[in-house]
Parts: structure tokens; C-alpha cells; sequence
């Protein structure tokens, strides 16, 4: 009895990859499993008392039961009744909020209009360990690769960091099997929008996917108009295709003993002589 | 997925706000910002604010944004920050600078300080804690455009706030900053606490951590703290004329213990100071100021001070001042050589005392034996024995030097556990300083192997194991301390052998103990030849077991048995100037015995002899003792027997008595003539027989103390004594004593000879060893080899070494240096 009953919390734990007291949070489920044991929580989830010691368990009935709440987070369409514990201790954004003395903290309430209700939705459930369905939910259905980028935005701009890595990775597994649907350059021109340009995540994997399938993309009308007119793309592309995507990775070091010059030179490019000398013989790779 | 969307997004644009939108919405959180600064912050909306600045740094413009909040806050801070800390400078706030140390305005400026200080903590708490919130609403611009290149935003405005309001002008047109009045003040407030004044601690503790908050560079390095830079060099500065006074003005009261109390009290002040109202960082550096500028300049001179020094403290047990002192010097000195100098001076003293009365007290007659130190307990037992033996002065006195020593060493010892902390390196001076003493006295060996002495015959009786071990310890202890250990062995070796003999010995067990004792502190060697002394006693009662064995098998049955006990002695590791005679010169024939004890010595000699071949015997009578039973007639024709104890000589004495016709009297110069008994051991055996009142077994004529040639003795059959056994001592034979001037020449003599022979040893086996060496490698050599046992003379040592070059053992190699040889 015992023991299957840690198998189930196993099994549980797998899904709410996020929190970080379980161990192998990092295991990948496939997709459709995923959203399977996503419910699990929600339908018996209910008596707080039922799983004793489970904490994630505990804090998803809370979330439900909306028990002991004491935040209220609003969009446009819903209304959260949350735990501050909870929230704050996974978005900097509320911890920092809720350190000072502001309007929000007077009543307890924060207005979030201005972003995508479905992502904040997601965002919420995400911080109570309940993993989100890319293609939305009943209340609206969405490209899922244009929400995981969505996704991606909300949890950089309230500084939810695993959130962000989630997204990234769920993202790019959409990305790399639908790069030929529509949505793909609706999916680059959002993601150049709305992160910064030392922001990599995001721009590295569409830049990847983009020159991998240049071809075939270049073909799509749309893709060319992204290409004309989303900043920095075309030059992230282009620097990628020459092959010379500044990563050191991909580098031998060289040393020249005549002279004492390092330098450091593509591995694919054969090194025969020393730029700096000029002599054949008398540098070597490190 | 199937979802086909425009390319433009199909919500409501996330970030569609144009260039030219920076504009207003830079007035929008401009005004929430000043909201801030004025504390009015709590019906701005965060969200807002954030949604505002995130809008911007998405615009690329966060750039723009850090520089126009920088802008803003300085506005701020110069406009009204920096003039709400300037006006709470008073007027007289700005003159205290240039006098310094206006203790008579005190309480005056003492208030503005506090006026001041308290508006600048408020200033910048609320600074802090408006920033925190910018900071906060700013967050994503901080992430995004700060990292790595610029500080970040709170670390620009705590700058502004070192910038703007610190170094600002008090005045417009006075070159006094903010900074410098601050400075001024709190160390005036150190002032006031340190003359004893209670001072709004939190005020300045809230100050100083300000300081510390803010740095000179946009780095934040731990060097660059304003609270490094600026206050603490003025605080050190403050602190060191501070403490050079104060050291001046505790001299000038002349009191060391009020001197190391105040001090003490200062070092905890000092502290207590860093670690709660300043930093804790300061803490060492303020200690070491105060320990340079208090302690250590003046320790010196406190621990000498005239009648309040530590000689005084010394004197009168005050550990707690000794305490002090010692906690005091240990700070500045690892070695504390202050103190230990002084402590050693007065042991030294202390001990030339002793030793002083130790030679003074024999000499002041017997009458009056209380020149010494006030004893105790054991004291009044040697007053006990005074009585006893008032002849015995010199011994007296020399037992009482150990006992007055060792309690010099339990107050110091007291003093040293209590005061000092159990100070290794006091401790080891201390011991140098008992050492020194104890040797300038040169009967130390002879003085201390007399207390044992007296102790293992008498003083142990009636005290449990524990207590004998102490004893015993405490007298192991003086013989570490004693150089000559040679000597000693000597002087112990003569004492042990008349306890062993004599059967004087209170407990066998103590004395084994003894030994045991000096062989863990001295050495296998040294105790050698006293084992085998003992062993030489264990040897002989089985020889007299067995001896009493044999005769009772072959002896003949008609003889009437004389019972002997006989020690057989090993010549080489008895003290020899107890077997032979001191007369020198003139051979001493051996003593003649009756009869009856003629035939038990040649009985003997052949059952000893027939055992081991090769030995010979040679009889000791001056050394043993004799049980006779006499029978006296008294005149009413009754006869009395009594049990007589006598020496052998006074056995052999009375015995002659049996020879001669009742009533028959014999001169001295018969007595010797018959038993060829030394003249000093016959005068002084019959000394005891005939003069001594209890003892009278012989008569005298003429009756009278000494004894000569012509005196005539007769049996005394009047002899009365109210016990049946009789135990009748020689006259100043038996117990140990101080040796007289004569003696100890003697001794002296004897020990510089075996010196030599044990120098000599030393020379050849190290030159053995190493060949060739050099004079002075030698002597170093020599010494430290003998070191264990005494301090050889140097002198000596080289004479050893020219004897040694004539004999041909060593020869000379070289001459620069002088280097020797050895021949094989």
C-alpha cells in the first residue's frame, strides 16, 4: 500500500516539473502523457488532509479550494485567488511588490491587463506545480507555438525563471516539427518583439530552425516578409548561415612560439600559416 | 495548430508604443517617482510603474531610462534632501570645528550633534527606502540594460546621496562638508563616552552603518567604504591622542592597581564600543592603539610603580590585581617580559631570604629558633623537635629551609594558577628563578636529601599514601631544580644507607617510591646505584635466613646461639666514609670481638665464602648494633635482668665486663688496649654507657663528662630503668645531620674527584665518536652531556683534557682553531 502510494506521488511529481523538492523534475514526458495526469489534481485534489505530508499536493487543493488566500490576481476575464507564499516565492516581480508599501498591497489586489490572459492563466497554474496545455483550454484555443512564446514573455517579465526554461524547451520542440505552418514567422516577429536582444533563448532557436530549412522557408511569402521586417532577424540569420555565429565553441586556439601571438581560428578552416609571422612551422594548436 | 493567423499580432499590440511615446511615458512614472521620494507611494499603482519602465526597455530605451531616474533623484536630493540635513547643522555645530575638544560647551553641542545626526539617519533611511522601491518598480531595466555595465540603479543613487547630500557644503560658501560635521560630531560623541557620559548610541550606530553602506567607487569594493576612507582614520587618529593621555594621567595617580583595573575596563569598553555602536571591523585596530598607546608604553613602569606594583601585589596576595596586570601584559607581550621580570625579582629575593636565614638561624642560638618566614603546620613540629634535639640546630634549619622554600613555591604556584592563567611561559620562569636561588645556596643538596631524610624516618608516619606522595613530590620538585644532582646523590646515598642500616627507615614502601620518583625525574643512571643498595639489603636478609638454616643443621648444638643478622654490603655503592675509618694515615687494626661472636664471624665467613668464592669480607663493626641481656646483682642479692639495645662496640665493651672479677674496674686505656676499638668510637660508646643519665650500665671514676685516657669503669649493678628493654644510643652517632665545615670539605673533595672521572668519561666517549673536534665543540658537548647531573666547572674540564692529551688518549690536530684528536 505504501509503496504504491509513492509511486503515485512519483508519478504526480513528474508533471509539475517546476518544483524543485522533487527530485527528477527534469525528466521529459511526452507530450500527450503530460496532459493526462494534468487533471489528476484537479479531481481529487480537494481535501487538503488526503495526502499528508504531500506539500504539492496540499498547495494544489489550496489553488482550487482558493483556501487561505490572501492575493487576487486579475486579468481581463478571471480572477486568481492565490497564495502570496506561493506566487512570491516563485516571481521576484511579487516578492518585490509585496516588499514595499503600494497601492496593490493596500487590497490586496493586482490588475494584469496587458497581457495575454490565457499566458498569465498558464503562468499561475505553472506556479502551483500544474503543468499548462500549449494549446489552451476551453476558454480559447491558440497556436501553441505562438503561446509558448507568449509564455515565454510573461514569465521574463515577471521574473518567472522556470517558467521561461519550460517555455523554451516546449517551444522548441513545437518549433523544430511545425517550422513550415503559418505560424512560424507570426512566432518570429512576437518573440524578436517582446525579448531583449541579449535575451538568446528564443532568437538562437528560430535563428537555428530558419537556416536549417532556408530553402523551403524562403519559398513562404510570409517568412520573407518577417525576414524584411523584423529587426535584428535577418542579421542574426545571416550571421548564422555564414557560419560564424561568434560561439568560441567551434574554435581551435593556436599558438605561434615565434612570435607569441594567440589567436584562435574556426575548426573548419585549415590553418597553414601563422597571420601574425608569417612562419609555417612554428605554431601550434592548443 | 491549425490555426492561421496574420502575421501582424492578432491581440492588442504588447508593445506598440512608439519612440515618440518615451516621452510621456516617462512623464507618467516621473511623477510616480517623486510620489516616492515624498513617502506618498502607497496609492501608486506597481504594476503600473513596472508595466511603464518595462514598456521602455522593451523600446530599447532603457538607457535612456536609468539616466533620466539618476537625474530625477539628484534633482531630488540637491533640492531637498540636501538642504533639510544642512539646516539642521546649527551655528554652533559649525564652530565646535575649529576648537577642538569644547568640553565646556558640551552639553550645547552635544544637543545640536544630536539634532543633526538624528535628521541625517532619518534623510537617509527614507532615501533608502524610497530607492528600494525604485529600484523594485525598475527591476526589468536593472536585469536587462544594467548587468554588467553600469552599476546598478540603487548603487547609482546611493552614490548620488555620498555626492549630494555628504559632501555638500554646510554653508554655500564654507568648505566644510556634511561629512566633516558628521565626522566631528560622532567622534565628539566617543568623546563624551569615553569620559563616562552616556550617549544616544543607536543614533550614532544608525550613522555609522550609513557609512558603511556607501563607497567611493561605483565598484562597491570593502575598501572603498566611506566608513574605511572617511571615519575610521579620523576615529584612530581620535583614539590614539586619546589613550596617550589617558596613559599619562593613570601614571600620574601612581596606582597600578587602579592603572591596570581602568585599563582592563578600557579594552572592555573599547569592545563593547566597536562591536555596537560602531563597526566590528574597527575593533582590532582601536584594541591595537589602545594596547600600543596605554599598555604598552606604560606596563613597564606600572608594574614597577613604587609600593603599588606588582611587588606589592605580590606581597599581599592580590591576585585579582595580578590578574590584571598579567591580562594587560599578555596583550601587548607574549612573553609578558614586564611581569615575569618583576615576579622573578622577587622570587629571587624571596629566596635569597630563605637562604639567609637558613645560615643566620643556627648561628642565633637555640634559644630563639623564629628568625625565619612565618611557617605552618610543619612548623610546629620542628619547634617539637627543637626541644628534643636543640644540638641539632643546623639540621633543624636546614629542613626548614625545604619547608620554607616549598611554600614560596605553593604561593607562586597559587599566584601562577590563580593570577596568570597557568602561563606556560611564567611558569618556566618561575622555575628558572626557584632554580636560581636554591643553587646560590651551595648545601641545597645536602639541605634537601636531609629532608627527606627526616621525613622517611619520621615525618611520614601518621599521613595517608596521598599525603606522602605529595611530600615526596614536592621534594622531587626541588631536586629538579637543584644543578649538582651529583652532589645529592651523595649526600641521599649516605643518608639512605644509615636509614637502611640503622632501621630507621618509617616505611619501605615510601622509600622505594622515592626512588621511583627520582628515577622518572632524573634518570636510570642516577638511581642506580641506590637500587642496588636496596638490593643489597634483600640479598642480606636471605643471607641471614639461610646462614640461620645452615647453622641450625651442622652448627654445634652446645654452643650457645648468638643470633646474627649481617648485612653484607657491596662495597663500590655504599658511601665508602661510612665503613672506613676518617682517620687517615694510620692503619686502623680491625676491632678485636669476645669469643663467643669471634667464632660466629669465622662461621660465618665460611658459609659465606664457601657460597661465593673470591669475595672478601671485611667487618663494619662501627655500623651494627647488639641485643645483650645482662643481669645485674643488686646489693640485697636480688637480681634485675634487663634487655640491653647497644652499638656492637658497646657490646663488645660490656662484654670485657664478663672477663674480669666482680667489682673489678677497667681503665679506658685497657678497654682499648683489649678491644682495639677506634679512640673516637670507644670515647663516644663509652659516652653513652657511662655518662649519659638513663642509660648508666657502667659507672665512671672520676664522674664526669669527658672521658680520658686515665678513667677508670666498673659494672654498675645499681643500673635502674623502669623498662625491661633498654635502648642506649651512641652519643652523636647515629642520626643524620649537617655535616661540619670539616665534612663538607670532605665531600667536596670526594665529589670534585668523581667529577673528574665522570668528565673524563664524557670527553672520550664523545671523542670516541666523532674523532676530531673542535675546543669549543667539545665543551658545548661536555657540558650538555653532564648537564643532567651537574654543571661542571670549566676550569676543570680543560684541565681533564690536558691530563687526557698527557695520558695519550687525545692529541692536538690543530691550532686555529684549537682542535683535538682521538687515539685509539
Amino acid at each position: 500500500m505504501k509503496r504504491n502510494n509513492k509511486k503515485a506521488l512519483r508519478e504526480n511529481s513528474l508533471c509539475v516539473e517546476s518544483i524543485h523538492t522533487v527530485p527528477h523534475a527534469e525528466i521529459e514526458m511526452p507530450e500527450e502523457m503530460t496532459g493526462q495526469i494534468q487533471k489528476i489534481p484537479v479531481g481529487h485534489g480537494t481535501d487538503p488532509g488526503q495526502v499528508v505530508g504531500d506539500i504539492t499536493a496540499s498547495i494544489q487543493s489550496f489553488f482550487i479550494s482558493s483556501q487561505f488566500s490572501d492575493l487576487v490576481i486579475k486579468t481581463e476575464e478571471q480572477e486568481f485567488k492565490l497564495h502570496r507564499l506561493i506566487v512570491c516565492g516563485q516571481s521576484e516581480y511579487f516578492a518585490r511588490l509585496y516588499k514595499g508599501n503600494w497601492a496593490e498591497t493596500a487590497d490586496n489586489t493586482i490588475q494584469l491587463n496587458d497581457d495575454d490572459p490565457r499566458a498569465i492563466e498558464a503562468m499561475i497554474h505553472f506556479m502551483y506545480g500544474i503543468d499548462y496545455d500549449s494549446s489552451g483550454n476551453e476558454l480559447g484555443r491558440v497556436s501553441p507555438m505562438i503561446f509558448n512564446v507568449r509564455l515565454y514573455q510573461v514569465a521574463d517579465k515577471y521574473f518567472v525563471p522556470q517558467l521561461k526554461q519550460r517555455a523554451k524547451e516546449k517551444f522548441g520542440q513545437i518549433a523544430r516539427t511545425c517550422w513550415q505552418m503559418d505560424d512560424f514567422p507570426v512566432a518570429i516577429a512576437e518573440a524578436y518583439q517582446c525579448t531583449q536582444k541579449d535575451d538568446r533563448n528564443l532568437r538562437e532557436l528560430l535563428v537555428q530552425i530558419s537556416r536549417d530549412h532556408i530553402v523551403e522557408l524562403m519559398k513562404s511569402e510570409r517568412f520573407c516578409s518577417v525576414l524584411e521586417e523584423t529587426v535584428g532577424f535577418a542579421a542574426d540569420l545571416v550571421t548564422s548561415l555564414s557560419g560564424e555565429r561568434g560561439s568560441t565553441k567551434d574554435h581551435h586556439k593556436y599558438y605561434c612560439s615565434q612570435c607569441s601571438n594567440n589567436w584562435s581560428w574556426c575548426k573548419s578552416g585549415g590553418m597553414h600559416y601563422c597571420p601574425f609571422c608569417g612562419c609555417s612551422g612554428a605554431f601550434r594548436r592548443e | 495548430m491549425r490555426a492561421r493567423h496574420k502575421i501582424r499580432a492578432p491581440r492588442r499590440g504588447l508593445s506598440h508604443a512608439k519612440t515618440d511615446d518615451f516621452d510621456s511615458i516617462w512623464d507618467v512614472l516621473s511623477v510616480s517617482l517623486n510620489e516616492i521620494n515624498t513617502k506618498n507611494a502607497s496609492t501608486i499603482s506597481f504594476e503600473e510603474l513596472y508595466r511603464h519602465a518595462y514598456k521602455i526597455v522593451l523600446m530599447m530605451r532603457g538607457d535612456d531610462l536609468y539616466e533620466k531616474v539618476k537625474q530625477l533623484e539628484q534633482n531630488w536630493l540637491k533640492s531637498n534632501v540636501q538642504k533639510l540635513v544642512t539646516e539642521s547643522i546649527s551655528g554652533s555645530l559649525v564652530r565646535a570645528q575649529n576648537s577642538t575638544d569644547a568640553q565646556d560647551q558640551s552639553s550645547e553641542r552635544r544637543e545640536a550633534g544630536e539634532k543633526f545626526l538624528a535628521a541625517l539617519k532619518d534623510a537617509w533611511e527614507d532615501h533608502q527606502l524610497s530607492m528600494g522601491m525604485v529600484t523594485d518598480v525598475m527591476m526589468y531595466m536593472d536585469r536587462m540594460i544594467v548587468a554588467g555595465q553600469k552599476p546598478s540603479i540603487y548603487a547609482t543613487c546611493m552614490a548620488l546621496f555620498r555626492d549630494h547630500v555628504l559632501n555638500s557644503s554646510v554653508r554655500p560658501e564654507s568648505s566644510l562638508s556634511v561629512t566633516d560635521v558628521l565626522k566631528s560630531t560622532i567622534l565628539f560623541m566617543i568623546s563624551l563616552e569615553r569620559s563616562g557620559h552616556i550617549i544616544e548610541r543607536p543614533l550614532i550606530r544608525h550613522c555609522i552603518q550609513m557609512l558603511e553602506g556607501l563607497y567611493e567607487t561605483p565598484t562597491e569594493e570593502e575598501s572603498s567604504k566611506l566608513y574605511l576612507t572617511v571615519f575610521e582614520p579620523a576615529l584612530l587618529e581620535a583614539s590614539k591622542e586619546f589613550y596617550q593621555a589617558e596613559g599619562q594621567r593613570l601614571l600620574q595617580i601612581g596606582d597600578a592597581t587602579t592603572f591596570c583595573r581602568i585599563a582592563t575596563q578600557r579594552v572592555a569598553e573599547e569592545q563593547e564600543r566597536c562591536r555596537y555602536t560602531l563597526a566590528v571591523t574597527s575593533e582590532p585596530k582601536v584594541l591595537e592603539l589602545l594596547d600600543e598607546h596605554l599598555i604598552r608604553s606604560n606596563i613597564e613602569e606600572v608594574v614597577n610603580l613604587e609600593g603599588t606594583g606588582v611587588r606589592h601585589m605580590l606581597d599581599h596576595d592580590q591576585l585579582d590585581g595580578l590578574q590584571n596586570v598579567y591580562m594587560l601584559n599578555a596583550r601587548v607581550d607574549k612573553k609578558k617580559q614586564a611581569l615575569t621580570n618583576v615576579v622573578n625579582k622577587r622570587i629571587v629575593e624571596m629566596g635569597k631570604e630563605i637562604n639567609n636565614s637558613s645560615i643566620l638561624l643556627p648561628q642565633a642560638a637555640a634559644a630563639a629558633p623564629s628568625s625565619g618566614k612565618d611557617g605552618d603546620g610543619e612548623k610546629k613540629t620542628e619547634k617539637g623537635k627543637d626541644k628534643e634535639r636543640p644540638q641539632n640546630q643546623q639540621t633543624v634549619s636546614a629542613i626548614r629551609w625545604v619547608d620554607d622554600i616549598l611554600a614560596l613555591k605553593t604561593k607562586f604556584d597559587g599566584v601562577w594558577e590563580k593570577a596568570f592563567g597557568n602561563d606556560q611561559g611564567i611558569q618556566s620562569s618561575i622555575g628558572a628563578s626557584f632554580s636560581n636561588f636554591i643553587n646560590m645556596n651551595s648545601r641545597s643538596s645536602e639541605f634537601l636529601s636531609l629532608f627527606f631524610d627526616e621525613n622517611l624516618k619520621k615525618g611520614i608516619k601518621g599521613k595517608t599514601e596521598n599525603e606522602v606522595d605529595i611530600l615526596l613530590d614536592n621534594g622531587i620538585m626541588m631536586l629538579r631544580y637543584i644543578k649538582d644532582k651529583d652532589l645529592f646523590e651523595t649526600y641521599y646515598k649516605k643518608h639512605l644507607s644509615r636509614r637502611l642500616l640503622m632501621k630507621r627507615s618509617a616505611s619501605m614502601d615510601a622509600e622505594r617510591q622515592m626512588i621511583s620518583k627520582m628515577k622518572m625525574e632524573v634518570g636510570n643512571q642516577f638511581t642506580q646505584r641506590i637500587e642496588s643498595m636496596f638490593k643489597d639489603m634483600t640479598v642480606s636478609e636471605d643471607l641471614t635466613a639461610n646462614y640461620k638454616e645452615h647453622i641450625a643443621r651442622n652448627g654445634d648444638p652446645d654452643q650457645k646461639p648468638v643470633d646474627l643478622e649481617i648485612n653484607v654490603l657491596t662495597s663500590t655503592m655504599w658511601p665508602m666514609e661510612l665503613m672506613a675509618n676518617p682517620k687517615d694515615g694510620a692503619v686502623q687494626l680491625p676491632c678485636i670481638f669476645p669469643k663467643e661472636i669471634d667464632t660466629l664471624k669465622s662461621s660465618f665467613e665460611r658459609f659465606y665464602l664457601d657460597k661465593h668464592s673470591g669475595r672478601k669480607l671485611s667487618w663494619q663493626a662501627s655500623m651494627g648494633t647488639a641485643d645483650l641481656r645482662a643481669t645485674f646483682v643488686r646489693s640485697t642479692g636480688k637480681t634485675q635482668r634487663y634487655e640491653l639495645n647497644v652499638s656492637t662496640y658497646a657490646m663488645v665493651i660490656l662484654l670485657l665486663f664478663n672477663e674480669i672479677p666482680e667489682g673489678e674496674s677497667l681503665t679506658f686505656d685497657a678497654i682499648k688496649e683489649r678491644s682495639r676499638i677506634p679512640d673516637h668510637d670507644l670515647i663516644r660508646n663509652l659516652q653513652s654507657l657511662a655518662v649519659a643519665p638513663k642509660t648508666r650500665v657502667l659507672k665512671k671514676d672520676p664522674m664526669s663528662k669527658d672521658v680520658k685516657p686515665t678513667d677508670k669503669f666498673l659494672f654498675n649493678n645499681d643500673f635502674h630503668s623502669p623498662f625491661v628493654k633498654v635502648r642506649i644510643g651512641v652519643v652523636s652517632g647515629g642520626a643524620n645531620k649537617v655535616e661540619n665545615q670539616d665534612q663538607r670539605k670532605d665531600t667536596e673533595k670526594k665529589m670534585n674527584d668523581e667529577r673528574g672521572g665522570s668528565i673524563e668519561a664524557a670527553i672520550v666517549r664523545i671523542m670516541k665518536q666523532r674523532k676530531t673536534l673542535t675546543h669549543s665543540q667539545l665543551m658545548t658537548e661536555t657540558l650538555s652531556q653532564l648537564s643532567v647531573r651537574f654543571v661542571p666547572d670549566v676550569n676543570m674540564i680543560k684541565r681533564r683534557i690536558e691530563s687526557l692529551i698527557d695520558r695519550e688518549y687525545l692529541e692536538r690536530v690543530g691550532e686555529e682553531p684549537p682542535t683535538y684528536g682521538y687515539v685509539a
